[in-house]
C-alpha cells in the first residue's frame, strides 16, 4: 500500500465533493431547520434550548448518515459506468489502494461536513443562550465521526459488487438496521413467544453480525451537558470501530480484487 | 505528490458537471420529509376545523394516512418529553440478556442512572408538550400535560391557563378542557370560575368519549365531588347531596366516602370534615392530579417501575 497513492486518491473524492451541492444543501436546510426551530415561541419561555439541540444532532446524526452512504456507494461504480477505472487501474495503484483511497475520501469529506453540522448547531445554540460541556461534545463529535467511518466502510463493501442505486438502498438498509433494529433486539427477543425458536436464533444471529452503531451515540450526554463518558469505554468503542471498519474493507478488497470489470454490466 | 492522473481530468470534469443534474433531485429528497411532517399537522388542523369526523373512516385514505402521522408525531413527541424529564436516560424495558459485550460497553458509555429534571430546569420538557399540541391540536390530552407542566414549572397558572384557552379554541365540545380549567381556578381558590367550568364541563360529559370506560367515569366523579363540595360551601344541601347521589350511580363501587357523607347530611348532621377542609385538601389533591398521565408517571417511579 502506497500512502501518497491512497492520499491521492481521496484528493480526487473532495475535489469531487467540492464541486457537487450536496453538503452545501445538507448544511443550509440544517441552518433553515435550526432557525425554524429556536425562533419557536415556547408558551413565551426563554431559555429553553434543550429541544434544538436535541433535534439539531438528530438532524446531524441523520445527514451525516445519507451524505456519507450515498458519496460512498457512487464512487467505484461512477468510475466503472463511465469507463476512468480503466485509465485509473492502467496506472501503479492496486485495486486495494483505490478501495482505501476512495474509503479514506469519502469518510474525511463526510467527517468535515458533520463538523460542521456541529459547528453551526453550536452557533445557533450559544446564540439562543444554550451552553455545552465541550468536552463531552468534543467525545460525542469523535464518536459519531467513528461512526460514520463504519458506514463508509459498507458503502464501500456494497459498491465493489452493485451499482451505485442498489449499493445505495443495501448500505440504507445495512446501517439502518444497525442503528434502529439491532439495539432492540434484546427487548424483541424477551417479547416474542418461547416457541419461536428459528426466529430467536436468526436475531440472535443478526445482533452479533450487525455492526453495533448505537455505541457512538452520545446525544443525549451533549444534549444535557453531562459529563463526558469514561476515556476507557470511549477508547472501546474506537477500537471496536477501526476493527469493523478494517474488516469491512478486507471484504471489500476480497470482492473487488477478482472481479470482472465491465462497463454498464453490474446488477 | 501532485496528480498522477491528468489525463483523467477532462473526463471526470464532463462527469462532474453531468452529475451536478442530480443534486437538485437529492435536495427534494431531504426536503420532502419536512414536507411531509407539514403536510400531517395540517390535515389535523384541517379536520378539526371542519368537524372531527370530517376524515373519519370514510374519509379519503391519504387524509387518514396523514392524520394518522401527526398521532405518531404527537406520541413521538410526548414519548420525548418523558426522556428529557429523565435527563435523557432511556426507560428501563426488560430485555431477554442484559450480559452482552455491547450492553456492557453501551452501558459505560450512556448514562443509565435514574434522575429527574426539577425545578426551571424541568421546564426543558414544554418545547415536547408545544410540538405535540401542534401535531394533533384535537388531542385535548396534549393540552391537559402540557397545562400541567407549565404551572409546575413556573409556579403559576396564567399560562397553563392559556393553553387550555387554546385548546378549548380547537376543541369547544371536549369537556376534558373545561376540567382542566376548574382545576386551575380551584388550584387558585377562585371558586365562582371553579364552578362556572366543572358545570360546563359536566354539562358536555362524556362528548366523544365512551361514558362506559373508566378513566371517563373517574372524570365525572372528580367534577361532582368538586361540584358537591362547592354545594356544600354555599350551604346548599339538596344540591350536594344530589351531585353524590351522581357519584354513586357513575361509580358504585368507588363511592362509600360519598355515601357516608350523603347520609350524614341527609340526617341534618355535620360531617366531621367541614366542607372548607374537604375543599383545600381537594384543591391539593387537584395539583397533584392535574394531569393523570403526570401523576401516574410518578408512581411508576416511586414504585420502581423503572429501575433505578
Amino acid at each position: 500500500m502506497n500512502v501518497s497513492r491512497i492520499v491521492t486518491l481521496s484528493r480526487m473524492v473532495w475535489l469531487e465533493m467540492m464541486r457537487r451541492r450536496d453538503v452545501y444543501v445538507l448544511l443550509i436546510l440544517l441552518a433553515a431547520l435550526l432557525l425554524c426551530l429556536v425562533s419557536v415561541d415556547i408558551f413565551h419561555l426563554s431559555g429553553v434550548v434543550n429541544y434544538a439541540k436535541d433535534l439539531g444532532l438528530l438532524l446531524a446524526w441523520l445527514f451525516s448518515w445519507i451524505l456519507a452512504v450515498i458519496v460512498v456507494s457512487r464512487e467505484l461504480p461512477g468510475e466503472e459506468a463511465q469507463g476512468t477505472i480503466y485509465s485509473l487501474l492502467a496506472k501503479p495503484v492496486t485495486r486495494g489502494e483505490l478501495i482505501v483511497g476512495k474509503w479514506l475520501g469519502a469518510w474525511t469529506v463526510v467527517s468535515v461536513s458533520t463538523t460542521c453540522f456541529y459547528a453551526l448547531l453550536a452557533v445557533i445554540v450559544l446564540l439562543k443562550g444554550g451552553i455545552f460541556h465541550w468536552v463531552t461534545t468534543a467525545q460525542g463529535l469523535a464518536l459519531h465521526i467513528c461512526a460514520l467511518s463504519i458506514i463508509c466502510a459498507v458503502g464501500m463493501l456494497f459498491s465493489t459488487r452493485l451499482n451505485p442505486d442498489a449499493a445505495v438502498t443495501t448500505s440504507f438498509l445495512v446501517t439502518g438496521t444497525s442503528m434502529f433494529f439491532v439495539p432492540k433486539i434484546p427487548r424483541m427477543l424477551f417479547l416474542i413467544e418461547r416457541d419461536m425458536e428459528w426466529i430467536q436464533g436468526w436475531l440472535i444471529a443478526a445482533y452479533y453480525a450487525f455492526p453495533h452503531l448505537e455505541l457512538f451515540d452520545l446525544r443525549r450526554k451533549i444534549v444535557h451537558n453531562d459529563a463526558p463518558a469514561g476515556w476507557l469505554a470511549a477508547g472501546q468503542a474506537v477500537l471496536y470501530a477501526i476493527l469493523i471498519t478494517s474488516a469491512l474493507l478486507l471484504l471489500a478488497w476480497a470482492a473487488y480484487s477478482r472481479k470482472t470489470l465491465s462497463r454498464g454490466r453490474q446488477i | 505528490m501532485g496528480c498522477i492522473f491528468p489525463e483523467n481530468s477532462f473526463q471526470r470534469e464532463a462527469d462532474l458537471n453531468r452529475r451536478l443534474v442530480g443534486s437538485p433531485r437529492f435536495a427534494a429528497i431531504c426536503t420532502g420529509a419536512v414536507l411531509w411532517v407539514a403536510a400531517g399537522a395540517l390535515a389535523v388542523n384541517m379536520a378539526t376545523a371542519s368537524g372531527p369526523d370530517a376524515v373519519g373512516a370514510s374519509g379519503p385514505a391519504a387524509a387518514r394516512l396523514l392524520i394518522a402521522s401527526s398521532a405518531i408525531l404527537s406520541q413521538q413527541a410526548l414519548n420525548q418529553a418523558e426522556r428529557e424529564y429523565h435527563g435523557g436516560r432511556p426507560n428501563y424495558a426488560e430485555e431477554a440478556f442484559t450480559n452482552s459485550v455491547f450492553q456492557a460497553l453501551a452501558g459505560r458509555l450512556q448514562p443509565r442512572d435514574h434522575i429527574h429534571l426539577e425545578g426551571s430546569a424541568a421546564k426543558e420538557i414544554l418545547p415536547w408538550f408545544r410540538f405535540a399540541m401542534w401535531a394533533e391540536p384535537c388531542n385535548v390530552t396534549n393540552a391537559l400535560l402540557a397545562s400541567y407542566w407549565l404551572a409546575r414549572a413556573q409556579g403559576g397558572a396564567q399560562s397553563a391557563l392559556d393553553v387550555l384557552n387554546e385548546a378549548m379554541r380547537d376543541n369547544p365540545r371536549d369537556y376534558l378542557v373545561y376540567m382542566g380549567k376548574g382545576r386551575l381556578y380551584a388550584k387558585a381558590d377562585e371558586r365562582n370560575m371553579a364552578r362556572r367550568y366543572y358545570e360546563r364541563a359536566l354539562a358536555l360529559w362524556p362528548g366523544g368519549s365512551d361514558g362506559r370506560d373508566d378513566d371517563v367515569r373517574m372524570d365525572k366523579r372528580e367534577i361532582l365531588s368538586r361540584l358537591a363540595v362547592l354545594d356544600e360551601l354555599d350551604g346548599n344541601i339538596p344540591s350536594a347531596i344530589e351531585r353524590m347521589r351522581g357519584i354513586v350511580e357513575v361509580l358504585p363501587g368507588k363511592s362509600l366516602l360519598f355515601q357516608n357523607r350523603m347520609g350524614i347530611l341527609g340526617r341534618g348532621e355535620v360531617p366531621r370534615q367541614s366542607a372548607l377542609e374537604r375543599w383545600n385538601a381537594l384543591r391539593g389533591e387537584e395539583y397533584l392530579h392535574l394531569c393523570s398521565a403526570g401523576h401516574e408517571e410518578h408512581e411508576a417511579h416511586d414504585h420502581g417501575g423503572h429501575q433505578p
